[in-house]
């Protein structure tokens, strides 16, 4: 790029600028356009959230049109549905009400067990934490709990539970249960020692440690926890709800399995990971919104 | 215990000694060996006095200091603060770190208040104490902004403002500027002593570079070896606000700078040979 330095100077400002590329280059005051502004400026605006928005809304509908050619013309739509069916279908059972009927079942069991899970798996972590003998003893146990396989464990649960919706909240409540437990417990004996030290000489005690230095510092595990754990609740529920029920998310894939219904087990595919797209975003404005200090720049 | 090898009069302020390490050693297990870190060390440091500690690296320096802020305890003798024995964390003392140990989550002026807040100030007088700390020591403009904004410079600035908030009655700063660069660190330098023609406040402080060690000190105390003792007490006595360019030029400084070289080179060489794992270069003692 052999661009004299006046020109070098706009290049800076235009990708530092990313809108500017958005009203049709009219920011720029001149006329001038050496060649490489363009790639620059498609950089500029790639990197501008409303850029990264289009970029994926683009490959999410790539994804759709190979997935719909495939079925048209390579592999056929008994084998794979269709997103042109499935979304019919969607549409379908949405207007006769069984779609909601399925949805709101899984949704309370994943909410419920999301809750209880996390609410567990921050207490068991804190002490845990904070009392370092006992963590000590306990991180093998919960380890090898945590090992065990949702899908082994949900038979149980049903076994204990009932086959009603206390056994999905069960399954799905455990999942997540682990992952905060993990996150929460870490983060507790990350707490930086210096830090620790600086603040007992400010005059702090136990209570202030507390509340000032340890909590604020273990929120940022415990959002990544909530972020992990987050699509495990759901895969918990629907994994249940796929051994025995007769209602949910799992239950109408099963359902779907069992009249050899392809688009309908997509529906469900679809769906899960659907919900979860939404409920991850939802998490992260609000992580945004506490951990106001991590996004300055 | 006696108190043979520090008798070369390392005492600052007698009666009036704001600091005093008694007899003060340090011992521990290591891989089922004991480890005599510090043997003996005593000292004491008098009110309003700025002494810097100086030795190789890994000689107990650090130690020395957190023994007086409480957070190492000695496993021989004892610290004395204000005629106090120092049994737990001591907050009566500023303590600044290497590290940049500021909290993130909390903006410049919420960092510089946390000790008032748990100190139980009211918030009004909060306010007014925290503007008057950031005036001084010139992060005013800054006082919205987080931790992670902040360069290098503003950074070490903000742990002094944070530490002088509550008028410490002394302050001790563990390599305040070590990680500064030159221009910068000097910059440090001239805040911190117009800090102290201000406050007045006892500074001890923990520094590698000779240079720096002459240029804000009243006293230096060199120590080294294998356990680690003093080897050297020197009270400084030249002109102060000199840059290093003209410390160079200064008679009385290169002498005095000469002079605490020979006290360490021998220390450092010999404390290499006895431990293989460390590079040569810990013996370096200027940046």
């Amino acid at each position: 790029m052999n661009t004299p330095s006046p020109d070098a100077g706009q290049l800076r400002k235009a990708s530092t600028r990313p809108v500017a590329g958005l009203d049709g280059g009219a920011a720029g005051p001149s006329a001038q356009r050496p060649a490489g502004r363009g790639w620059e400026r498609a950089r500029a605006w790639a990197e501008h959230p409303l850029g990264i928005f289009c970029l994926r809304l683009g490959a999410f509908v790539a994804i759709l049109l190979i997935w719909q050619a495939l079925a048209t013309w390579v592999i056929g739509g008994f084998w794979i549905s269709a997103p042109s069916t499935v979304a019919a279908r969607i549409g379908k059972w949405a207007a006769d009400g069984y779609l909601w009927q399925q949805v709101s079942i899984t949704l309370e069991e994943a909410a419920v067990g999301f809750v209880l899970g996390a609410a567990g798996g921050c207490i068991l972590g804190a002490v845990a934490g904070y009392y370092r003998m006992l963590g000590k003893v306990l991180e093998p146990i919960i380890l090898a709990l945590y090992s065990m396989p949702a899908i082994a464990l949900a038979p149980l649960f049903l076994l204990w539970f009932g086959l009603g919706i206390t056994s999905k909240i069960a399954v799905s409540g455990m999942t997540v249960l682990f992952i905060v437990f993990f996150n929460v417990y870490t983060g507790l004996r990350n707490v930086d020692q210096d830090l620790m030290n600086v603040v007992a000489v400010l005059g702090a005690r136990r209570r202030h440690i507390i509340l000032k230095l340890i909590l604020p510092s273990v929120l940022t595990y415990l959002f990544l926890g909530l972020k992990v754990s987050l699509p495990f609740a759901l895969i918990g529920a629907v994994v249940a709800e796929m051994v025995s029920s007769t209602r949910g998310i799992g239950f109408m894939m099963q359902n779907a399995v069992n009249l050899y219904d392809t688009t309908g087990v997509f529906v469900g595919l679809v769906l899960v990971s659907g919900i979860s797209v939404l409920l991850g975003s939802g998490l992260r404005r609000l992580e945004q919104s506490v951990l106001r200090w991590k996004d300055v720049e | 215990m006696i108190r043979g090898c520090n008798a070369d009069g390392a005492t600052g302020g007698g009666a009036d000694a704001e600091l005093e390490w008694v007899d003060a050693s340090k011992s521990f297990w290591r891989g089922g060996r004991h480890n005599e870190a510090i043997r003996s060390v005593s000292f004491s440091v008098g009110r309003g006095e700025r002494v810097a500690l100086t030795g190789p690296s890994g000689c107990g320096k650090t130690t020395l200091l957190n023994m007086a802020a409480g957070f190492v305890r000695p496993t021989g003798g004892f610290v004395r603060h204000a005629g106090r024995m120092v049994t737990g964390v001591n907050t009566s003392v500023g303590y600044v770190t290497q590290r940049d140990t500021v909290l993130p989550w909390r903006t410049v002026r919420r960092n510089v208040e946390l000790a008032l807040e748990i100190r139980g100030v009211s918030r009004r007088e909060r306010g007014s104490r925290v503007t008057e700390c950031l005036d001084l020591v010139g992060l005013s403009e800054f006082d919205r902004a987080y931790p992670s904004e902040l360069s290098g410079g503003m950074l070490k600035r903000l742990l002094l403002a944070r530490t002088l908030v509550y008028g410490p009655r002394a302050l001790l700063l563990d390599e305040p500027f070590g990680a500064l660069d030159a221009q910068l660190r000097l910059a440090m330098h001239a805040e911190l002593q117009r800090i102290w023609a201000t406050l007045g406040t006892t500074i001890v402080f923990v520094t590698h570079d000779i240079a720096e060690a002459v240029a804000l000190a009243d006293r230096v105390l060199v120590f080294g070896g294998a356990p680690a003792r003093l080897v050297m007490s020197r009270v400084i006595e030249v002109p102060k606000g000199l840059d290093p360019f003209q410390m160079q030029f200064d008679p009385a400084c290169v002498a005095v700078m000469r002079e605490l070289w020979e006290a360490l080179g021998p220390e450092a060489l010999r404390r290499d040979s006895n431990l293989p794992e460390r590079s040569p270069h810990s013996a370096q003692v200027t940046q």
